[in-house]
C-alpha cells in the first residue's frame, strides 16, 4: 500500500536515511514470527520453526520518499526467555506488541508485556497492540476489546493476518511513521540545528534527543 | 592435547580416519558392530569420538543405547555395572511404569503442542511429517509427566527431533504413503529410554524454572574464547556484553541452526555432534563447538564489526547481528564444520581450558557431575544418585531466582522509607528479617506452604541460610528488603 516492501536492506555503505531499531513481542504461538517473514520475504510458512532467543533481520522501506533502515529483532515467546530478550530493548525505537486473536490468554498476557516494557525500554519508545490471526473464524477476542485496550494503554492498534497478508505492511509503516514525526519533533524541540540530514541512532539508549551528536 | 594414557591410541586412529575413503567408512562400521555385540563400552566410546563417529543411524541408535545405558541405570536394580547391549531388555525398563504421574498432565503440555507443530519443517511429505511430529509429541510427553519437576523449554523438541530421526527416522521415511505404519514397539521404547537418560544427564541444567544454569553455560563460551585469543575477545568487546547471541545454538546443540533432515537427507555433522557429545560424556562439547566457530571465523566478524558499528545503537546488538549473519554465512560449509570438528575434538582433552571456569557454574551442574567429560571412560550413575542431584539443582536454581529477583528489586525501589532503613543499624535488618520468618512460619502452620515451596521441603533452609550468609557478609540490599522481596516471592509463588 504505503511503498514499502520497496528495497530489500543492503549491507555495506550508506544507502539509507534513517535506521530505526524495532522490537516483536508477545505470546509464544501469536505469531510474530509469522508476521516478520511476511513482511520482510512476503511468504507465509503455517509451520515456521519456533523461536529461540532472538533473532536479528533488516528490511529498508522507503517512507515520504526517504529510506528506513529497519533493524528488527524477533523474540521467543515462552516467558523464561524474558530475561535474555529484555536486555535487547535498550535503544528500541519501537515496539510492537502482539497477542492472537483466537487466543484470550494472550490478550490478558498483554499487560505483563506492557509493564516489562515500561520497565526496560526507553521512555520514548513508540508502542503498537497487534491482534494477529484475523482471518481465523475461532476468534475470542473482538476487534472492540483490543482497541479498548489499546485506548487504556494509550498505543495505537492494527489488528492483521500473516496468513492472509492483512495489514501487515501497514503494521510496519504506521510504527515506522510515528518513529518520525518523534524523531521530527524531537529535533524541532531541539536547538535547531542545521544538519538534518541523517539520523543518528547512536546517541545512547536513554537520552530524549535522538538527534545528531556524537 | 591428549593427557591421558590412551592418548597415542586415540592420535593413530585419528590419522586414520582423516583418510576418507567409504572402505574406511565401512570398515569402521564393522568395528563398531564388534564392539557392539561384545558389549565392549570403552571400544565404542572410542569409536564415537573419532571422524565420522557411528556413521550411520543404524549402528548410531544401538551405540546411543549401550553408551547412555552404561552412563545412567534407570531400572529397579541398584547396581552400575556396564551394560551388556545384548542382555538389555526392555521388559526391565519401565515404559507405562505404575507412576501416577503417566497420566497427569505436566504443566508445560500447551508449550510442547506448539512447538511439535512447528518441527520437522524441512520435511516435505506431509504423511511422513506428522508421523514424525507424533513420535516426538510421545516421546516429550512421556518423560516430562515421568519427570513433573522438569521444565520443558523451547529448543527441548529441537534436540528430541534429532533422537527421533535417529531411532526411527529410517522406518518412517521409508513408510513413504503407507498409511497404516505401525512402528516397532521396541524401538519406540529405546527412544524414549535414550531420551531420558540424555535429558537428566546431559541436559537439566536446562529444564530447571529460568534460564540462569544455562546463561552459566554460555560465559564458560567467553572464557574459552578470551583463553584461546585474547585481541579478537577484545576487539569484540567480548568482556562487556552477555553472550546471548548463543542461546539457542547452546540449548539445541545446533539442531535450531542445523536442520538434522533436508530433502529427506540427514545431517551427518549434527549427528557427529551428538556421537562426541555421548561417547566422551560430556556437555564441554557444544561450547567448545560454539566457540571453535568463532575462532574461525575470526576474520569475517572483526571485519563486519568494523563496518557495522555505526548502524547499531549498542554493542549487545551490534556483536548479536555480525555474529548471527557470519554464523548463517558458515552454517552450511562442510569445510568449516570438519575444521571446528577436528579443533573439538583435540580441545575437549584439554582439560585447563573446562576445569577453568568450573567456578563460574553451580556444583551440581552437569558440566561438573553427569556430562563433565572427566571419565575418561563413562561414569555410571544410579537413577538414585542422578534424582538426589536433580533435586538438589533445582533448590539451588530456586535460590538464585530469589536472589535475581532482589537484585531487580534493588535497581527499581529506592523509594524514601527504604532509604530510611539503610541508615538505621543491624538491630532493624535483624528483626525484619525475624519478621519475615514469622510470615513464613505462619504460612507453614496453616499448612499454605507446602503449597508455597512445591518440591522442596527445606527451602526454609535455604532461605535462612541464604539471609544468615548475607547478613555476616553485611551486603547492604539484602538486608534493606529482605521482607519485601520474600513477601513478592511467595506471592508470586501462590498466583502462578
Ligand atoms: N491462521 C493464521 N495462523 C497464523 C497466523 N500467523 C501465525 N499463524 C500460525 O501460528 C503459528 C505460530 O506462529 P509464529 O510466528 O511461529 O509464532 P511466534 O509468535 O513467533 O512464536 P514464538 O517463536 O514461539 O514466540 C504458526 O505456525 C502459524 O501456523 C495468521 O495470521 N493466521
Ligand atoms: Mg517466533
Amino acid at each position: 500500500m504505503s511503498g514499502l516492501r520497496s528495497t530489500s536492506g543492503s549491507t555495506n555503505g550508506k544507502n539509507y536515511d534513517s535506521i530505526m531499531k524495532i522490537l516483536l513481542i508477545g505470546d509464544s504461538g501469536v505469531g510474530k514470527s509469522c508476521l516478520l517473514v511476511r513482511f520482510v520475504d512476503d511468504k507465509f510458512n503455517p509451520s515456521f520453526i519456533t523461536t529461540i532467543g532472538i533473532d536479528f533481520k533488516i528490511k529498508t522501506v522507503e517512507i515520504n520518499g526517504k529510506k528506513i533502515k529497519l533493524q528488527l529483532w524477533d523474540t521467543a515467546g515462552q516467558e523464561r526467555f524474558r530475561t535474555i530478550t529484555t536486555a535487547y530493548y535498550r535503544g528500541a525505537m519501537g515496539i510492537i506488541l502482539v497477542y492472537d486473536v483466537t487466543d484470550e490468554k494472550t490478550f490478558a498476557n498483554i499487560r505483563q508485556w506492557f509493564k516489562t516494557v515500561t520497565e526496560h525500554a526507553n521512555d520514548e519508545a513508540q508502542l503498537l497492540l497487534v491482534g494477529n490471526k484475523s482471518d481465523m473464524d475461532t476468534r475470542a477476542v473482538t476487534y472492540e476489546q483490543g482497541e479498548e485496550l489499546s485506548k487504556e494503554l494509550g498505543i495505537p492498534f492494527i489488528e492483521s493476518s500473516a496468513k492472509n497478508d492483512e495489514n501487515v505492511n501497514e503494521i510496519f509503516s504506521t510504527l515506522a511513521k510515528l518513529i518520525q514525526e518523534k524523531i521530527d519533533s524531537n529535533r524541532l524541540a531541539a536547538n535547531g540545528t542545521g544538519k538534518d540530514s541523517n539520523l543518528n541512532i547512536n546517541s545512547g539508549s536513554g537520552s530524549s534527543s535522538k538527534a545528531n551528536c556524537c | 592435547m591428549p593427557i591421558s594414557s590412551f592418548s597415542s591410541e586415540e592420535l593413530s586412529y585419528e590419522k586414520v580416519s582423516l583418510e576418507e575413503t567409504s572402505g574406511e567408512v565401512l570398515l569402521k562400521e564393522r568395528v563398531i558392530d564388534y564392539a557392539l555385540n561384545k558389549s565392549n563400552i570403552p571400544l565404542i566410546s572410542q569409536l564415537g569420538r573419532s571422524q565420522h563417529g557411528f556413521v550411520n543411524n543404524l549402528t548410531r541408535r544401538k551405540a546411543w543405547s549401550s553408551l547412555l545405558e552404561s552412563q545412567l541405570q534407570l531400572s529397579s536394580s541398584k547396581t552400575c555395572e556396564v551394560a551388556d547391549s545384548k542382555t538389555i531388555n526392555n521388559n526391565d525398563y519401565n515404559d507405562d511404569s505404575d507412576d501416577d504421574n503417566d497420566n497427569v498432565v505436566h504443566e508445560d503440555e500447551n508449550q510442547v503442542q506448539l512447538d511439535v507443530k512447528r518441527s520437522f519443517v524441512s520435511v516435505r511429505d506431509v504423511h511422513v511429517r506428522d508421523l514424525l511430529r507424533q513420535v516426538l509429541e510421545r516421546v516429550i510427553i512421556s518423560v516430562l509427566r515421568k519427570y513433573p519437576q522438569l521444565r520443558y523449554y523451547q529448543g527441548f523438541h529441537d534436540v528430541v527431533s534429532v533422537f527421533v530421526l535417529v531411532y526411527l527416522g529410517d522406518e518412517i521415511l521409508a513408510s513413504g504413503t503407507d498409511e497404516n505404519l505401525i512402528l516397532k514397539y521396541d524401538e519406540e521404547i529405546s527412544l524414549k529410554k535414550s531420551v531420558e537418560i540424555f535429558t537428566l544427564l546431559y541436559l537439566r541444567d536446562f529444564m530447571m524454572d529460568s534460564l540462569e544454569f544455562p546463561i552459566d553455560q554460555l560465559n564458560i563460551i567467553l572464557k574459552i574464547i578470551k583463553k584461546k585469543d585474547i585481541k579478537f575477545y577484545n576487539k569484540l568487546s567480548l568482556g562487556q556484553i552477555e553472550p546471548f547471541f548463543a542461546i539457542s545454538s547452546i540449548l539445541t546443540i545446533f539442531s535450531h541452526e542445523l536442520s538434522p533432515i533436508m530433502d529427506n537427507t540427514y545431517n551427518e555433522t549434527l549427528f557427529g555432534i551428538f556421537d562426541l557429545i555421548i561417547s566422551t560424556q560430556s556437555m564441554n562439547v557444544p561450547l567448545l563447538i560454539y566457540s571453535n566457530i568463532l575462532l574461525g571465523v575470526k576474520d569475517q566478524l572483526l571485519e563486519n564489526f568494523e563496518m557495522d558499528i555505526i548502524h547499531f545503537d549498542n554493542k549487545v546488538d551490534l556483536v548479536h547481528a555480525i555474529i548471527q549473519k557470519v554464523i548463517l554465512q558458515s552454517i552450511d560449509n562442510d569445510r568449516m564444520w570438519k575444521e571446528t570438528m577436528i579443533n573439538t575434538r583435540k580441545m575437549n582433552y584439554d582439560k585447563s581450558l573446562i576445569s577453568l571456569n568450573k567456578s563460574m557454574l553451580n556444583k551440581y551442574s552437569v558440566l561438573i557431575t553427569t556430562a563433565s567429560g572427566d571419565a575418561y571412560y563413562n561414569h555410571c550413575y544410579t537413577e538414585k544418585e542422578v534424582m538426589e542431584i536433580l533435586r538438589k539443582e533445582i533448590q539451588l536454581n530456586e535460590k538464585r531466582n530469589i536472589e535475581k529477583a532482589q537484585l531487580k528489586m534493588k535497581k527499581s525501589t529506592n523509594s524514601p522509607e527504604l532509604g530510611l532503613i539503610n541508615k538505621t543499624s543491624m538491630t532493624l535488618a535483624v528483626s525484619l528479617l525475624i519478621g519475615a520468618f514469622a510470615v513464613i512460619i505462619s504460612l507453614q502452620r496453616d499448612n499454605s506452604y507446602s503449597t508455597l515451596f512445591k518440591n522442596t521441603g527445606d527451602s526454609l533452609n535455604n532461605i535462612y541460610e541464604y539471609y544468615t550468609v548475607k547478613l555476616v557478609n553485611r551486603s547492604t540490599y539484602v538486608w534493606k528488603q529482605p521482607l519485601e522481596s520474600i513477601l513478592t516471592y511467595l506471592k508470586s509463588n501462590t498466583t502462578s
